[in-house]
């Protein structure tokens, strides 16, 4: 099991994978998706949903754009990017409304805003540009798994402290005092800084 | 010269390809789930009317039978804001069959939330004053804050209030106790009274025909 585990930390995959997820974590190390993740982690269901979301669309794009890779003109890269980017929110937005309508009436405008999410441009073009198809996949997985995971227990405080419940089961008392701050912006932000500043603290990773 | 007009129309190529490319696979995606987002609307729809009117012995595929046989549609049209003779607004009312219930349905024609349409169903008691249920299929509002307005908590304090004079949705809690007043949602005030008017403006248009609104249906109430 040793000689196991320590084979798996000379993978290149596994390395691709546990970057993505602490190292690299997007959130919290290389503060990226910050704006979505404000806004939709006041609630435990909305965050789960927008971190499939944004794990499935970086996930096809970072695989796409790596297939491609060798014919992108330099000079409309970015263009390039954006294009498969939101065609793929697009077509993962159709997907959602007709197999999961519940889901995506649920998410509502933030299925659009995945393409603004800095996560699946950074990754296209920190990795997948470079890398093949599989380890594209790979890392975008892994980058998915970091946000979703950072959303979730940001928007476990959240909710508890502002509503009282998690995924709307009553965990608080029922004579607590619901910390309205929580579920708004300034509450988001404190919560971010918390996670952002103890997970650095963790890793041991800190800016000179 | 050559070499940049060559780098050029490679870069051309590569655009009208990904331009195809990405064309191709929205089409495809789109005809693929097109009848299926259509068809959950509807179901949509046609379950949240039957579940307000308190029909609740129904399965997906028995759904259309049962709206058929316990709805009856109402229909007329009415000149309203952009609305004009030629083109005037269809409104719609569904009447249980059996309970005599109606439900009508608001949404962006006759009001808006805070940051985009709130689409739903306010069913009114046989009387047509009484709230008999408050549904909402659609709604953009803040999450976690504004958003709360589609839940159960908020939309069953609204059970069996009135809408007239008008409905009252209110941080206040000096009126409480009025058959007309509910408590707005706490930390989502702007959406409380953004949904209070759409209520308002629904009810006005489709039950009590008034000043530039023609509804010319038999549920009409002078």
């Amino acid at each position: 099991m040793k000689k196991f585990l320590l084979r798996l930390n000379y993978t290149k995959w596994f390395n691709v994978l546990r970057d993505g997820i602490a190292r690299n974590n997007p959130i919290v190390v290389t503060v990226l998706g910050i704006c979505s993740s404000l806004a939709v982690a006041n609630m435990v269901e909305n965050a789960l949903a927008m971190g499939l979301g944004v794990t499935f669309v970086t996930m096809l794009s970072s695989a796409f754009i790596s297939l491609i890779r060798n014919f992108i003109p330099p000079q409309v890269r970015m263009v390039t990017y954006m294009v498969i980017i939101s065609s793929f929110t697009i077509i993962f937005e159709m997907f959602l409304k007709a197999y999961a309508p519940e889901i995506a009436e649920r998410l509502g405008a933030y299925v659009g805003l995945i393409i603004t999410n800095c996560i699946v441009m950074g990754r296209a073009e920190a990795f997948a540009v470079k890398n093949p198809v599989h380890y594209s996949t790979i890392d975008a997985f892994a980058s998915g798994l970091g946000y979703t995971f950072v959303l979730l227990m940001m928007s476990v405080i959240r909710e508890a402290f502002s509503q009282g419940t998690i995924l709307n089961i009553q965990v608080m008392p029922s004579d607590f005092v619901n910390w309205i701050i929580f579920a708004i912006a300034p509450g988001g932000f404190f919560v971010i800084a918390l996670f952002i500043w103890g997970i650095r603290v963790w890793l041991k990773y800190y800016e000179e | 010269m050559n070499a940049r007009l060559k780098n050029y129309g490679k870069i051309m190529f590569f655009v009208l390809l990904m331009g195809m490319i990405t064309a191709t696979l929205l089409t495809v995606s789109d005809l693929l789930t097109r009848g299926l987002i259509a068809q959950n609307q509807l179901s949509l729809r046609q379950s949240t009317i039957l579940r307000s009117q308190g029909v609740t012995e129904f399965t997906n595929e028995n759904l259309s039978q049962v709206f058929e046989e316990e709805v009856e549609l109402i229909q007329g049209t009415v000149v309203y804001k952009d609305f004009t003779e030629s083109n005037p607004l269809v409104i719609v009312a569904y009447r249980n069959k059996v309970t005599l219930s109606v439900t009508i349905e608001f949404n962006k024609n006759f009001g808006a939330g805070v940051w985009g349409p709130i689409i739903g169903y306010l069913t009114l008691d046989q009387d047509l004053v009484t709230i008999e249920s408050v549904a909402i299929i659609s709604q953009k509002e803040t999450p976690g804050l504004g958003a709360k307005v589609k839940e159960a908590k908020f939309l069953d304090e609204l059970i069996g209030k009135i809408m007239v004079p008008a409905l009252r949705i209110d941080k206040t809690q000096d009126t409480a106790a009025l058959d007309n007043y509910v408590v707005s949602i706490v930390g989502a005030t702007r959406t409380s009274k953004q949904f209070e008017a759409l209520l308002n403006e629904t009810y006005r248009v489709h039950i009590l025909p008034s000043g530039d609104a023609r509804w010319d249906s038999p549920l009409g109430v002078n």
